[in-house]
């Protein structure tokens, strides 16, 4: 039996969490609930956690209209912020935009920065949430 | 919706007539032909949800399932054609599947019961902390882990929406959900015009809609939206999840495979 060798990334920080899903929207719920736990470690209150849970779920559902492989995302909570990475490989949209206007409308509406963009062969993405002041 | 023709009229010629038979003398061997005749339509639409984990045998059974009903009530004499009638009834009967399906085969009974309790303990916490609660904080009130609370407020997007003429949990004049609800604002159009929206949002039920733009386009929190609708925030965020779904649904059906 060899010994156990840990792998230590280079770019990720020791509280990242990174998750490789297939390209169905049945494993979006797994995707929601990384994030949601995700959120719950960047100290977000319940709504914050959906709002965080509702734009990822349309940025990677948005991916996944063209995605032909496996989306990688890295979950990580900072100091009350939560930053989502991702890259796909993906089918050329051709002249279909990769956002529809209803999933810009959303994402600009709740999380502090997104983007999606063109990454041959595929895309990356972000986006970063905030927790919001307790004044609501 | 565009699909190709020859999908969708598989026999323009003296298809209005054979409908208009099978209305006039209920004949069965008739009704199959135009079934058979309309198969084609029935796998496209249910290939369009062939990604969402069900097998594609069992995706088209219910597809014909909804092209018999639509052949069944399809009136030519209303000036439709066959397959702008029947593409609804079909993707309709795809989706009742999908919900009928429902969360009760993948959600534990215990997080169905604490998503139950859910509404009611965040609404107490958020007054009595004059905030929304953390998931800690909630998990520390009922006694449950934070993965279950988390399992608990996922289950809301899977779960049926409460209908809308139904008695409101929080009012305490026993009306119904619609009549809570907010009037639309008048820059509502305007607004969704902007964004090319019109025609996707109008398919959500008015007060609905109503929601989603205070959410997304007026740059509300659901506290607030609860506020100002008299509902509890976790029913706001249910009705949110399931119109983006709808919306999402609905958006998908206009896309070309």
């Amino acid at each position: 039996m060899g010994t156990f060798t840990p792998v230590i990334g280079t770019t990720a920080s020791a509280r990242e969490l990174q998750l490789l899903v297939p390209p169905s929207v049945q494993h979006l719920r797994a995707v929601r609930l990384v994030a949601a736990d995700t959120a719950g470690r960047a100290g977000f209150d319940c709504e914050q956690t959906d709002d965080l849970r509702i734009a990822v779920d349309e940025l990677c559902h948005s991916v996944m209209r063209f995605a032909s492989g496996p989306i990688t995302l890295a979950f990580a909570p900072d100091e009350g912020r939560v930053t989502i990475e991702g890259s796909a490989p993906c089918e050329p949209p051709g002249a279909a935009p990769l956002l529809t206007p209803l999933s810009e409308a959303i994402l600009h509406s709740v999380s502090e920065f997104f983007e999606i963009v063109d990454h041959p062969p595929g895309v990356r993405f972000m986006l970063v949430m905030e927790r919001q002041p307790v004044c609501r | 919706m565009q699909v190709s023709g020859d999908v969708l009229d598989t026999d323009e010629h003296g298809l209005d007539e054979r409908f208009a038979e099978y209305r006039r003398t209920g004949d069965r061997r008739l009704r199959d032909e135009l079934v058979e005749d309309h198969v084609p339509l029935a796998q496209f639409l249910a290939r369009r949800f062939g990604h969402r984990g069900e097998p594609h045998e069992d995706l088209v059974q219910v597809a014909l399932l909804g092209l018999l009903k639509a052949v069944d009530r399809f009136d030519p004499e209303r000036g439709l054609q066959f397959s702008t009638f029947a593409t609804p009834t079909i993707v309709g009967e795809i989706k009742r599947h999908f919900r009928d399906k429902g969360w009760a085969m993948r959600v534990p009974r215990r997080v169905q019961e604490l998503h139950l309790q859910l509404a009611r303990v965040v609404g107490g916490l958020s007054q009595e902390l004059g905030r929304s609660p953390t998931v800690a904080e909630i998990a520390a009130h009922v006694g449950g882990s934070e993965e279950e609370v988390l399992e608990a407020m996922e289950a809301g997007g899977m779960y049926r929406l409460t209908s809308l003429d139904g008695p409101a949990a929080t009012s305490e004049e026993g009306g119904d959900l619609a009549s809570m609800l907010g009037d639309e604002d008048p820059d509502f159009d305007r607004v969704e015009h902007q964004v090319e929206l019109s025609g996707l949002l109008a398919a959500l039920p008015e007060r609905e809609q109503s929601i989603v733009y205070l959410r997304f386009f007026k740059g509300l929190t659901q506290s607030e939206i609860a506020a100002q609708v008299g509902i509890s925030q976790m029913h706001v965020s249910r009705l949110l999840t399931r119109s983006l779904e709808l919306l999402r649904e609905y958006a998908g059906a206009e896309i070309e495979p």
